[in-house]
């Protein structure tokens, strides 16, 4: 009963006040709140494609979500998520295009490059933090920036194709497509790893003694490091996998929705994705249903725009606030455990 | 209770958003012109590519009583639901603003044939899809003349967005420019990466300037601005622009801007859909259509002298007439000899 009372003085209750503030937004901006949200949620549930269109951006939030969850437990703030995505996109549209081999195979190398090639750029900053204590804050932030410069580079260099009238690889053959749940959509079954990767990351952390150190090193690392627990080895390697969740993520956008890749992949999958975590509580399976959560604001806020004449960028709001909202609490949780009684 | 605060103050801020960005419009009368847009990720407000297209639809409202809608994408995976939101709201003429939403169109034109569509700078081979391109290298040979007949130290220089083929055609006709009216003339070329940097860009055209070259020919969407920000403190050097008209933007320094007429090809398409007569196949506009054009030299006509400017005249006239034929790509440059005129 506590946990569900949690729930609601914190995520769904920040959730809450958001729709509120949008809704009054909505009311001052001359836009029927009713026609908004029911263009918003018309637009996300309102049939078989919408649905798909929603779990599609699901899928996109929920690998970096659980990437960055795992960071987080194990007491990293890996908010370079946006560049791991990029960079496991970006292996994959590059071998992609050049492989022809059954679709089997094909998911399987391209999804594992994907996953080890964000896990190195996720590693990189574990490596940096663990032998040179480089604050993982700054060092994955940062390394975003080197990432999109080094995809543009690479996309507008040696890897674009001859054909494209842009700046972009040549597009996976089709064998390299991951197949379709719903045909004539772009739901793919990418969702379904995202989901059983969800389960498997909350059995690792809750059953396992990899999984065990890893929160011990989160929430008590002194202790956890006095207990033996090997420190450097936990931090690079949290970090690398968090980076190979992330990676896998833009690995499953290049071959199974957009079939090429460019650096328009993301519109910051990586950041609203820390949200997604946090809303989820850092519980695995609570964030598969955070995403969903902000899947439909994602593709119900294109409907919004489209039907209700919303402007795009009032989800974006939505999704500020609750960010903000979320953050306040924390902060006055904190504070008002500190403070003197 | 201090946090309370946050809440009033976060709904200010939320209805400020909504409210500065929001706005009202009528659903469409019955037989009225429905017109539909979806931007590429630069959106509207880029004072280049998308903000001419805009004005295109625009001025189709006032001309044609047309109904407009326009969708913004977030990233590359916006553009195919945006498209098929539009097409599912049965718009007269669907544009798609951009190079990067070929493949997307041409999936969705083939499974909607009866449905039309537009696309800039790109050509899809699709019966309902009109393709409009422009001939920049046409402009961009005015711009290489003036640029070449300005010049006190026999160098000037291009500074592009990315290295792909659509660029090229500026690059080449600049180039070709500057030869006519000086065969011997030093050309420097640097690229910016991509279309939104504008650090860079400001980086870039002060290392051209730097290393001798007094006239810089920037097209680099955004990124121009940056370019604009570097030549207001130089003293003896000089920019042309590109796309939208940026003379106004360093009023006396920018010696003319290369404008694009993207709202030119927009209202076309829809004047001939009004007419009954709908556009189809690949439209090519130049100088001789107004497709591409110089400004009209508002703060530097004294600083340019007549003579100049009739040469230029004369040089638009042999290509409008066939008599210059100025390079779109790099190979045709290479074998591009002057013509007298």
């Amino acid at each position: 009963m506590n946990a569900y009372r949690r729930l609601f003085s914190g995520p769904l209750g920040a959730i809450a006040i958001a729709v509120a503030l949008a809704a009054l937004a909505m009311i001052v901006a001359g836009v029927s709140p009713i026609a908004g949200f029911s263009a918003l949620f018309g637009g996300a549930l309102g049939g078989t494609s919408d649905i798909a269109e929603t779990l599609v951006q699901t899928t996109a939030l929920l690998f970096p979500a659980l990437g960055i969850t795992l960071a987080f437990r194990g007491g990293l703030f890996n908010i370079g998520a946006e560049g791991q995505l990029l960079i496991g996109g970006l292996a994959a549209g590059a071998v992609g295009a050049h492989l022809h081999a059954p679709t089997a195979v094909a998911a399987v190398v391209l999804l594992g490059l994907g996953a080890i090639a964000g896990g190195v750029w996720g590693g990189l900053a574990g490596w940096m933090k663990a032998y040179f204590n480089a604050n993982e804050i700054i060092s994955t932030l940062m390394l975003n920036f080197v990432a999109a410069a080094l995809a543009s580079y690479l996309v507008v260099g040696p890897l674009r194709s001859p054909q494209a009238t842009g700046a972009e690889t040549a597009p996976l053959p089709h064998s390299a497509w991951l197949p379709l749940i719903v045909p004539d959509t772009r739901l793919s079954i990418s969702i379904l790893i995202a989901i059983a990767l969800a389960f498997l990351l909350r059995f690792v952390l809750t059953r396992t003694i990899f999984g065990y150190e890893l929160r011990a090193v989160g929430e008590a690392p002194e202790a956890a490091r006095r207990n033996g627990v090997q420190m450097r080895r936990m931090t690079w390697l949290t970090l690398a996998l968090s980076g190979a969740i992330s990676g896998l993520g833009g690995a499953t956008i290049v071959t199974g929705v957009m079939h090429t890749f460019n650096t328009e992949l993301s519109p910051g999958y990586g950041f609203t994705a820390i949200a997604v975590a946090l809303v989820g509580d850092l519980d695995p399976l609570w964030v598969c249903v955070a995403a969903f959560g902000f899947g439909i604001l994602e593709s119900g806020g294109l409907a919004m725009q489209a039907v209700a004449q919303v402007p795009k960028d009032a989800i974006h709001v939505i999704e500020g606030c609750i960010i903000l909202i979320l953050a306040a609490r924390r902060y006055v949780a904190t504070r008002t455990e500190s403070a003197p009684v | 209770m201090k946090h309370k605060g946050i809440v009033p103050l976060a709904m200010a801020a939320l209805a400020l958003a909504l409210s500065g960005c929001a706005h009202h419009q009528a659903g469409p009368r019955p037989g009225q012109l429905k017109l539909g847009m979806v931007t590429d990720v630069g959106g509207l407000g880029d004072k280049s590519f998308n903000d001419s297209a805009y004005r295109g639809l625009l001025l189709s409202k006032a001309k044609l009583g047309a109904y407009i809608r326009v969708l913004q994408s977030r990233s590359a995976a916006d553009y195919q639901p945006n498209l098929i939101a539009l097409t599912n709201q049965h718009f007269n003429m669907i544009y798609a603003i951009g190079f990067l939403m070929n493949r997307d169109l041409d999936q969705i034109a083939k499974q909607n044939p009866t449905q039309h569509y537009a696309i800039i700078d790109a050509i899809v081979n699709e019966p309902n899809v009109v393709s409009v391109t422009f001939k920049e290298q046409d402009g961009s040979f005015l711009a290489g003349a003036l640029a070449a007949m300005m010049t006190k130290t026999h160098q000037i220089a291009f500074l592009g967005g990315q290295d792909i083929p659509l660029l090229h055609k500026f690059e080449a006709g600049y180039i070709a420019g500057a030869r006519e009216i000086d065969p011997k003339i030093k050309v420097d070329v640097k690229w910016v990466g991509s279309f939104d940097d504008v650090a860079s860009g400001k980086e870039l055209a002060n290392v051209l300037y730097d290393s001798g070259a007094d006239i810089i020919y920037a097209a680099a969407g955004k990124a121009n601005l940056g370019a604009i920000d570097a030549v207001k403190s130089r003293q003896n050097d000089y920019l042309i622009g590109v796309d939208s008209n940026q003379d106004g933007l360093a009023p006396g320094k920018i010696l003319t801007s290369m404008v694009k007429r993207v709202d030119v090809g927009v209202f076309d398409v829809a004047k001939a859909l009004q007419n009954g007569h709908p556009l189809t196949g690949h439209i090519v506009l130049g100088l001789k259509d107004n497709g591409v054009s110089l400004t009209h030299f508002k703060y530097t006509r004294a600083l340019i002298g007549a003579a100049r400017i009739r040469r230029l005249h004369q040089l638009k006239r042999a290509i409008v007439d066939g008599k210059i034929v100025p390079p779109a790509t790099r190979a045709e440059l290479a074998v591009w000899k002057p013509v007298k005129v």
